[in-house]
């Protein structure tokens, strides 16, 4: 196959043109985001209060103390599941190509449905954890999970300058994923409820929620582009 | 059939020349380039049927690696991810020109001169009869096979490579390609070179 005399060099000029960063200043943006994040999160988690292990002055009633064993449980269990999550989303093994795609799309199922689990598990040790509350579906938690992840999903997204040709929308889920489990961990020491419901809508949809923004940035981020 | 290629000792040449291209050495593209855009052409010109369309879509598969330099990490190795982003963009443009896209025969790509008559050029005649035969076995085969076959037996890719491409096992991969070599067999026998098993 005979290479025309030309292509090279225009090819050689359409990629000067293309914005393609090195590996040490993507390096250097993806720790800014980072970092960034991380400031970002720990900020809006003691502006809005810090840990909350019950909520006396709750406007439908008060909302007794969660035992500490419970706390420590259920956040260990978390951030042990999200660690787990992170790794199997990020990484991409040896290959430039990342994770099989049945391989993310398993992260990205599985995860929230074992974080649901735990915490269920934990609610059957401590019964009083079951208790709803009127006005407290957990929309809060819904926002606060969101505005922590969404964000810094989509920025590192771009800063990575991945092109994954295999499965993009699958690892992005996957990420989604595994950073929605990370901010859960954070919200269930602010949250004082943990009753299924409310784990449900506050803490398991923001999850659902990210699978599917980290699918559609995955696709338009980090899909190969024509 | 004699455009099967070697590799050995290519593919870790042309990673290192990506790992430095990825560190910010801009020279280091030609070798890349020059490493790769052969096969990558070949593949792609033998899907579209069309060159001016394969340098476009071989054009874009250099793009996507050159904006995607800074995540090539180390130790990566950049030949079955190339042929990854070229099938990827092939996929796409046949799903935008809303047709399958036929595996071209080679007298539909090539316009070389015909060969003289003399012992060498009747040895080319014959190569060119037996290609011409192993393209339109190629192209009764299932799409999964003919495409693990030349993967591996025509782009010169490792079988591991090709599982990569593919996005199926090595196993699966191997499993497909001597099937379609099964087949070729079958139907020329003899005529297929013995280099093929």
């Amino acid at each position: 196959m005979n290479l025309s005399p030309d292509l090279k060099s225009r090819i050689a000029a359409a990629a000067k043109k293309e914005a393609s960063p090195t590996r040490a200043s993507a390096r250097r943006s993806v720790l800014l985001v980072s970092i960034a994040a991380v400031l970002f999160a720990a900020a809006m988690f003691f502006w809005l209060g810090g840990v909350h292990t019950g909520d006396p002055n709750n406007p439908t009633g008060p909302i007794p103390d969660r035992p500490l064993s419970f706390i420590c449980g259920t956040v260990i269990g978390w951030s042990a599941v999200a660690a787990v999550a992170m790794w199997a989303a990020f990484s991409r093994g040896n290959s430039m190509l990342g994770r099989r795609w049945q391989w993310l799309i398993a992260v990205a199922i599985v995860t929230p449905v074992v974080l649901f689990g735990w915490m269920f598990l934990w609610n059957t040790q401590f019964p009083e954890t079951m208790a709803e509350y009127a006005g407290r579906r957990g929309f809060r938690c819904l926002s606060f999970t969101l505005a922590m992840t969404a964000w810094p999903l989509v920025a590192i997204s771009y800063v990575r300058r991945e092109r994954n040709p295999s499965a993009p929308a699958a690892a992005g889920a996957a990420r989604g994923v595994a950073m929605g489990a990370v901010a859960g961990a954070v919200v269930d020491l602010w949250c004082p409820i943990a009753g299924p419901a409310h784990v449900l809508v506050g803490h398991i949809t923001p999850i659902i929620i990210l699978m599917g923004l980290g699918a559609v940035t995955g696709r338009l981020l980090t899909g190969v582009r024509r | 059939m004699d455009n099967r290629i070697e590799t050995t000792g290519t593919t870790d040449v042309v990673d290192a020349a990506m790992e430095r291209y990825a560190d910010g050495d801009e020279a280091a593209f030609g070798e890349v380039y020059d490493a790769l855009a052969p096969r990558l052409l070949r593949f792609l010109t033998r899907q579209t049927r069309s060159v001016g369309q394969a340098e476009d879509l071989l054009q874009e598969t250099f793009l996507n690696m050159c904006s995607a330099r800074a995540s090539f990490f180390r130790g990566a190795r950049v030949t079955p991810w190339a042929f990854t982003i070229a099938r990827r963009l092939l996929i796409d443009a046949g799903r935008k020109s809303q047709r399958q896209v036929p595996i071209a025969r080679d007298a539909d790509i090539e316009s070389d001169p015909p060969p003289s008559r003399s012992p060498r050029g009747d040895q080319m005649v014959e190569a060119r009869e037996i290609a011409a035969k192993v393209e339109v076995e190629l192209g009764l085969m299932p799409e999964p096979q003919r495409e693990a076959f030349i993967l591996v037996k025509v782009d010169g890719l490792s079988i591991a490579e090709a599982a990569e491409v593919l996005g199926i096992s090595p196993n699966a991969a191997k499993l497909r390609a001597f099937r379609a070599y099964d087949a070729l067999r079958a139907s020329l026998g003899d005529m297929l070179d013995k280099e093929w098993l």
